[in-house]
């Protein structure tokens, strides 16, 4: 499905929370990265019809979601979405059963619900939980539960509001795997607002970087991190060290302090070095601007040695 | 601590035993024995009565009504305060405590000089005259009950819808098949709880209330607790044992309610409040949905406000009430009256004045104290205080009024303050400590533990960490607790007229025997200068929190 917006914009008051866009998205797996307030969240909820945009039109494919010129507004419930949101929002008076089911009356026969809310509490890992209320359920739980009950309705698109913030780490992770594996699995789209760079390189299949109210980059996770459109962007995504009056940047791993053909010399003065893990992440001072990259062995404070970028990984910033 | 630990504990205990504990403990005494003896027959007299079983008829009975009455306002009021375009006008929220603020037996007399033969309604439609035989019957008593109570409920409504979490409402919006299935799926389940504690509430202020049926009731016969008891007291044959026994039985009542409560309150309370209140969502309604929402908020503010305020108002400044609305007809001869010095009202007006003062420093000293004590209410000591001083809220102000003066008459007493206008200043105390209670403690829960710790650190002497920082944190709930007891003190009825000493008047008491004796005019007059101070006095304590909340963000 093709997701396309034109000169959607939102106000409260006088503060302007989104300028216009205009994008057309059509991947799969769709991440809104930036900071908090940058306006992510206000994208999604006109997305999913919980905000009325100031102005501007959204298609869904060749239909008229939202239109400010022909006051066309399509309800929420009525977009063939589902969301899954950041404190998961199953109702607390519900069995989970009542919970999943709810989305379905209407939309397939009474005898077919009880299937369909097994067949999703099975993908989602959770059967067998369907008489507990949300209450009695762990925060990991409790967001497969909201995952399971956006899938039951078979949605053509399903947004995310920030859903993992809530779990720790390695529940992250583990759920981070299952959301993509289902969302290909099922063949429908997702888009994915967050605010953790890692989790929206690792997921995404397309990536729309914002900044305070603006798009500020959309590509692959690969063109944002290699290509950055503007200084914002490179700064927020990995490291980066910049030379040439803020003109050229180079990712740490362009950096080593081997001489091969193609590289360029820099002195680097070295502040400190810190064990990663696999590695040392080495922060240095060049022309003045803090560096960083990767070395097998803890360089010493105040050691003064040159560094060699690759040419190749340089990337010249317009403007 | 200023004192020591248990030593605090000891002497806070004893002020509430002896001052709210004690006069319960009377009644029981007075009821059930006799000349030393254990006596149940007095209490079983009263079963008796064919009388008692229609006075708790029509008492259960109003309370169910007067919940049904406050339902059909507060449940459209706060659902269009939150829904619709009109959330944005907070103004409208501090109009509508204005009822609940009012005293009820002024807002009682304001109907009644609306409504009766004569009355201003048949002078200004002369068709509507057939209105006020079914307006003087139970239907009226609870509109004029409900309108005055109807915005504890709406509050308390208001407040949840305000406080659930977006993402429920949201979630339902993008789940939700129609709008109407989601109201009754998840939005009426999750305010369910709320409303079920307000309306019992509702129902056991119902049941204490004492001005409405006091002036109204007694026009249309209907007899409740509050007035059977006020009548065994103060008419001849008195029969102070009746008395104690259905003050014992209304007692128990309550608490069966307040038990209940506790019980509902427990079980169907979920998570479903986030901590600050989601971001408001610019509302665009159909021209359709305004114009009802504001009609309704209109006939409301006119029946509740309009009404009562118009009738008490002119009232006090007509000549001759028998002339009619007329421009001739208008003077301030009332205000004058009550203005001349030594004059009964000016004197009533001042003593509840003088009262009301001293009744609101002395419960903020003690809650204060108490408050200090309780703190977040963890042993179970400070439980067992909290629980004592915010008992008066649950039960009937009758009760402690007629405890006190079984205690305060009791014959081992080597000195007595009945009779004397202390009396009326302690009973105000026990009656009104817990607002003074409440709201010293709320606004020290919102002090961070961080802050006592610091002081502690940084402190000189406790004395000094009292005065220089925990006393100006809290100090504007100790004000706000002040005004608001100050505003209740004026407005008491039953207790001044059981326990006010021979010709001592209080604004209340005068209002209310002009009124019965038929002399509207200047007691209409001392009630628009009490309702109008009392106005002044919640915009001042609305002033005031805003006030706080601002230096508190």
């Amino acid at each position: 499905m093709k997701i396309s917006l034109s000169n959607i914009e939102k106000k409260y008051g006088q503060s302007q929370a989104l300028w216009p866009i205009n994008v057309e998205l059509d991947q799969q797996f769709i991440t809104i990265l930036g900071q908090s307030g940058c306006g992510k969240t206000t994208l999604l909820k006109l997305l999913a019809g919980l905000e009325q945009p100031t102005k501007g039109e959204i298609r869904f494919d060749d239909t008229v979601i939202y239109s400010s010129a022909s006051r066309n507004n399509v309800k929420p419930n009525k977009r063939n979405i589902a969301m899954v949101f950041q404190d998961f929002a199953l109702w607390p008076h519900m069995t989970i059963f009542q919970n999943i089911a709810f989305g379905l009356k209407g939309i397939i026969a009474k005898s077919d619900i009880p299937a369909r809310v097994e067949h999703v509490m099975k993908l989602v890992k959770m059967q067998g939980f369907e008489k507990r209320k949300p209450g009695e359920l762990s925060g990991g739980q409790q967001q497969r539960v909201a995952l399971a009950r956006a899938l039951a309705t078979n949605p053509k698109l399903i947004l995310f509001d920030e859903p993992l913030s809530a779990l720790d780490a390695v529940l992250r992770e583990q759920m981070q795997d299952e959301i993509m594996h289902l969302i290909h699995e099922l063949d429908c789209q997702a888009i994915f607002v967050t605010h953790d760079q890692t989790e929206a390189m690792t997921m995404s299949d397309q990536i729309i970087v914002m900044e305070a109210g603006r798009i500020a980059q959309i590509g692959s996770p690969e063109e944002i991190y290699r290509v950055p459109a503007t200084p914002y962007v490179a700064d927020f995504i990995g490291k980066v060290n910049w030379f040439h009056n803020g003109q050229s940047i180079v990712r740490p791993e362009g950096v080593s302090r081997i001489q091969r053909p193609g590289t360029i010399e820099k002195q680097a003065k070295i502040v400190k070095s810190t064990f990663v893990g696999d590695r040392y992440l080495v922060q240095a001072q060049v022309e003045g601007k803090a560096w960083s990259f990767y070395e097998n062995q803890p360089l010493e404070h105040g050691k003064r040695l040159q560094v060699f970028i690759d040419e190749n990984q340089i990337y010249q910033m317009e403007g | 601590m200023i004192m020591e630990e248990r030593r605090a504990f000891g002497v806070l205990l004893t002020i509430v035993v002896v001052f709210a504990i004690a006069p319960l403990i009377a009644i029981l005494i007075y009821t059930f024995t006799k000349e030393g003896q254990f006596d149940f027959s007095q209490f079983s007299r009263m079963f008796a009565h064919e009388r008692l079983w229609q006075t708790l008829g029509n008492s259960i009975g109003l309370g169910i009504f007067v919940i049904i009455g406050t339902t059909i306002i507060a449940f459209p009021m706060a659902f269009i305060r939150t829904k619709t375009s009109l959330n944005k006008h907070e103004w409208l929220d501090i109009i509508l405590t204005i009822p609940f603020m009012t005293p009820p037996y002024i807002g009682s007399m304001g109907w009644i000089l609306f409504m009766q033969h004569n009355g201003f309604l048949q002078q200004l439609v002369p068709g509507a005259a057939w209105l006020t035989d079914s307006f003087f019957s139970l239907f009226g008593m609870v509109m004029i009950m409900s309108l005055h109570l109807f915005p504890f409920l709406y509050l308390m409504l208001r407040n949840t819808l305000l406080r659930i979490k977006g993402s429920f409402l949201d979630a339902a919006l993008i789940f939700g098949r129609n709008p109407w299935r989601n109201w009754i799926k998840v939005v009426l389940p999750l305010i369910l709880s709320s409303y079920v504690l307000g309306s019992l509430l509702i129902f056991i202020k119902t049941l204490a209330e004492f001005g409405t049926p006091a002036t109204f009731g007694s026009r249309i016969g209907f007899q409740v607790f509050t007035t059977e008891i006020h009548s065994y007291l103060s008419r001849w044959p008195v029969d102070i044992s009746m008395a104690t026994s259905l003050s014992l039985f209304l007692l128990s009542v309550c608490l069966v309610i307040w038990y209940f409560q506790n019980l509902i309150g427990r079980k169907f309370t979920y998570g479903v409040l986030s901590g600050k209140s989601p971001a408001k969502r610019k509302v665009t309604d159909k021209w359709y949905v305004r114009v009802a929402s504001w009609t309704f908020v209109g006939i409301v503010l006119l029946l509740s406000i309009g009404i009562p305020y118009f009738s008490i108002i002119v009232t006090s400044l007509q000549k001759v009430r028998g002339d009619g609305l007329h421009a001739g007809n208008f003077s301030l001869a009332s205000y004058q009256e009550v203005f001349t010095g030594g004059s009964a009202g000016l004197t009533a007006f001042l003593n509840s004045i003088v009262f009301s003062i001293i009744t609101a420093i002395i419960t903020a000293i003690v809650g204060l104290l108490i408050a200090l004590y309780i703190k977040k209410g963890e042993t179970k000591k400070q439980q067992v205080l909290d629980f004592f001083s915010l008992m008066p809220n649950i039960i009937p102000g009758i009760v402690f009024v007629v405890g006190l003066i079984m205690f305060w008459n009791a014959p081992w007493l080597p000195a007595t303050i009945y009779n004397t206008k202390a009396m009326v200043v302690v009973t105000y105390c026990v009656l009104f400590l817990p607002y003074s209670v409440q709201y010293i403690k709320s606004s020290f829960s919102q002090l961070d533990a961080s802050i006592f710790q610091s002081a502690a650190i940084f402190g000189r002497s406790n004395w000094d960490i009292y005065r220089r920082i925990i006393l100006p944190l809290l100090m504007q709930g100790i004000l706000t607790g002040m005004m608001m007891t100050f505003i209740i003190s004026m407005r008491e009825l039953v207790a001044g007229l059981l326990i006010l000493p021979p010709s001592v008047e209080t604004g209340a008491t005068f209002i209310y025997s002009q009124f019965e004796q038929g002399n509207v005019g200047v007691g209409m007059a001392v009630a628009v200068i009490t309702v109008f101070m009392t106005v002044i006095f919640m915009f001042l304590l609305d002033w005031l929190q805003r006030r706080g909340g601002q230096a508190n963000a």
